[in-house]
């Protein structure tokens, strides 16, 4: 540090420097409060949730996926390891097909690489209704209306 | 974090970078001759983390698998054995200065000051930590990536090509990726909440850095001022806790700036390497990096032609001491991308073409209101931006004529490059208006922070051959184990 550390502040510098503080804080302070009140119960909840409960909890994008994060974990316990995993969903609405394919990618990997055009050994339905079985492919487990898995004779 | 050992872990994930860091930068740069412990220990941490990155990225175009003991061993033996062979050799730290004792009129507000930056800074760790933010591109993009990198052991460059085939941006630099892998591998199994830790550590860091860099020119007090305004900065804040890589870029820029413009007055070359060196790892860190790289460069170009027109070799030189080590840090990735044909989705070469600008010229006209929306957009950017201009109307003269001009020309880059993105882009304009655009603009933003300290409190006294002198008294003792300055 040079000879420059040792020089104190102006009074006319302190004042202008509180001045600035007040300002910025007033407002920042008026945000943040909002932001974390609107928080609130999402903190009570956070604080006491392991990572795998907060995985789950931001795996639910709507009511529609709130079985995706369970579904996923299934699949994921149940297939043996090296085997890969494409997934079928409605492809409507957008965001929301990008988000559980994402999803899925994400929590998969690598069962699951987001290819789900390729064939795999194992097949995830969700949401889709009439889902024409492929040949050669038999329904191992039923979890519920639309959601199935398939897997390769 | 699931357990005390799991906190230990990272613990120790964070120190060998850091360490590795510290040590680099007294063996090549005689760092405690340039700065002070807490700088020190932020700038290490930065630096160490790049080399990090880069170490295991050359690992994986050599296809060794990441091994955390090999890592280590890589980074800390050979910077120990320098650090150990200089130490005999090298110059005594300066002595430290007097420090004035703190008069009691100025206490108050320090407490302020720093209790407020602590704060802020504690409830963005909490809030990044409890996941307040879950930001899809955090999960889907990033985070991701480290899982691969985690699973596989390596980057697993073979796979790029199908990677590709889904959503990604793999052409991305992989330096938080990796960072991310790093903790992982400590951990030794999968689990993404720890390595959000980075993120506000790397908000902290540049904290200090600007912290650093600002009390060199004026007094602890507005220094403190700035760095609040970094750890409050909502529109920062939201991409610390959705740990998006924002934070780690704007570090980065804000470090590399601070040291050149502290090259430009003490003329120390080690300074100027450390800025090239950080400059470039913001091209190692996003696409948007190398904006902001460019713009440091285009910024000392223009100082070394006007400042070093009588001295052209050394000013020459000068430009090649940034520019190269920048360009040696982002050259790995930038090799591999282009030999594997990794495409930017908007910067390519079917997009940027005559047409596209040409086509897309009109969108300009509307850019004036958006900038405006987004100035003016308080939650986000506090009255930062109001206070940006009443300063450089009241300080424009100064602003031109004194080194304060070498602030803003990177900020005339930038925007000019936002508004040439903005041409070219080829997917939903309000995507880019209304979410790119507000995180391009923290570069800009940065450097409003600092402009606005810098020209409220303290008096700049330029002279025609602009050699400037303060008006307060700054004896620097440049010192060079590299090579003398212009």
């Amino acid at each position: 540090m040079t000879a420059r550390g040792a020089l104190p502040i102006h009074a006319r510098e302190r004042g202008l420097t509180w001045a600035l503080l007040a300002v910025w804080l007033s407002v920042y302070v008026a945000f943040a409060t909002g932001a974390v009140r609107e928080h609130l119960p999402y903190y009570r909840f956070a604080l006491s949730a392991d990572p795998e409960t907060l995985r789950r909890h931001h795996s639910r994008l709507d009511p529609q996926t709130a079985e995706w994060y369970e579904t996923l974990q299934f699949c994921d316990a149940l297939l043996p390891p090296g085997a890969e995993l494409q997934i079928v969903l409605p492809t409507e609405p957008t965001y929301r097909y990008e988000f559980l394919r994402d999803r899925a990618r994400y929590l998969l990997y690598p069962r699951n690489t987001g290819d789900d055009r390729t064939l795999r050994d194992h097949i995830l339905v969700y949401g889709v209704r009439d889902f024409e079985t492929p040949p050669g492919y038999v329904q191992v487990e039923f979890l519920g209306p639309n959601r199935y898995l398939l897997s390769r004779r | 974090m699931s357990d005390g050992m799991d906190l230990v872990r990272v613990a120790a994930a964070l120190a060998v970078p850091t360490l590795a860091g510290w040590l680099l930068l007294d063996a090549c740069f005689g760092a405690r001759s340039l700065f002070g412990r807490l700088d020190r220990l932020s700038l290490a941490f930065g630096l160490g983390s790049g080399a990090l990155t880069l170490t295991m990225l050359l690992l994986s175009f050599a296809g060794v698998h990441f091994d955390t003991r090999l890592l280590a061993t890589i980074l800390l033996l050979p910077a120990g054995i320098v650090f150990a062979l200089r130490r005999g050799r090298s110059t005594p730290p300066d002595a430290p200065a007097a420090v004035a004792a703190v008069a009691p009129a100025s206490l108050p507000l320090r407490v302020v000051l720093v209790a407020s930056i602590v704060v802020s800074l504690a409830t963005v760790f909490a809030r990044t930590m409890l996941v307040e933010i879950d930001h899809w591109d955090a999960w889907a993009m990033w985070a991701y990536k480290a899982k691969i990198f985690f699973v596989h052991r390596i980057v697993p460059l073979d796979l790029f090509p199908e990677f590709e085939k889904t959503f990604g941006h793999w052409d991305y630099p992989q330096h938080v990726p990796l960072l991310e892998t790093w903790i992982l591998l400590f951990l030794g199994e999968w689990n993404d909440q720890p390595p959000r830790v980075l993120f506000p550590l790397f908000h902290a860091a540049l904290c200090v850095n600007a912290f650093a860099f600002l009390r060199r020119t004026v007094a602890v007090e507005p220094a403190l001022l700035g760095a609040l305004l970094f750890a409050t900065l909502s529109g920062l804040q939201r991409w610390v806790i959705g740990t998006m890589v924002e934070p780690v870029l704007v570090c980065y820029f804000v470090t590399s700036l601070g040291l050149l413009f502290r090259w430009m007055h003490e003329k120390d070359g080690r300074l100027l390497v450390l800025a090239g060196i950080f400059a470039g790892l913001c091209g190692w860190t996003k696409n948007d990096g190398f904006a902001l790289f460019l713009s440091l460069a285009v910024t000392l170009g223009f100082y070394v032609v006007v400042e070093g027109r009588s001295r052209p070799r050394r000013a020459a030189a000068a430009f090649a001491r940034f520019a190269l080590p920048g360009a040696l840090v982002v050259l790995p990735w930038s090799l591999f991308t282009r030999a594997a044909g990794l495409e930017n989705d908007v910067v390519n070469a079917s997009n940027v073409t005559w047409a596209t600008v040409w086509g897309h010229l009109h969108r300009v006209g509307g850019l004036p209101g958006i900038f405006l929306h987004h100035f003016t957009d308080v939650g986000h950017w506090n009255v930062l931006w109001p206070l940006f201009l009443v300063v450089l109307v009241a300080r424009a003269k100064t602003a031109i004529r004194s080194p304060l001009r070498y602030l803003l020309l990177p900020v005339a880059v930038l925007i000019a490059v936002d508004v040439a993105l903005y041409v070219i882009w080829p997917h939903e304009t309000e995507e880019y208006l209304y979410d790119t655009l507000q995180r391009l603009l923290l570069g800009p933003a940065s450097i409003a922070v600092l402009f606005l300290v810098l020209a409220t409190f303290r008096s700049y006294s330029p002279r025609p051959n602009h050699q400037f002198t303060p008006n307060r008294n700054l004896a620097a003792e440049p010192s060079s184990s590299i090579g003398t300055s212009i």
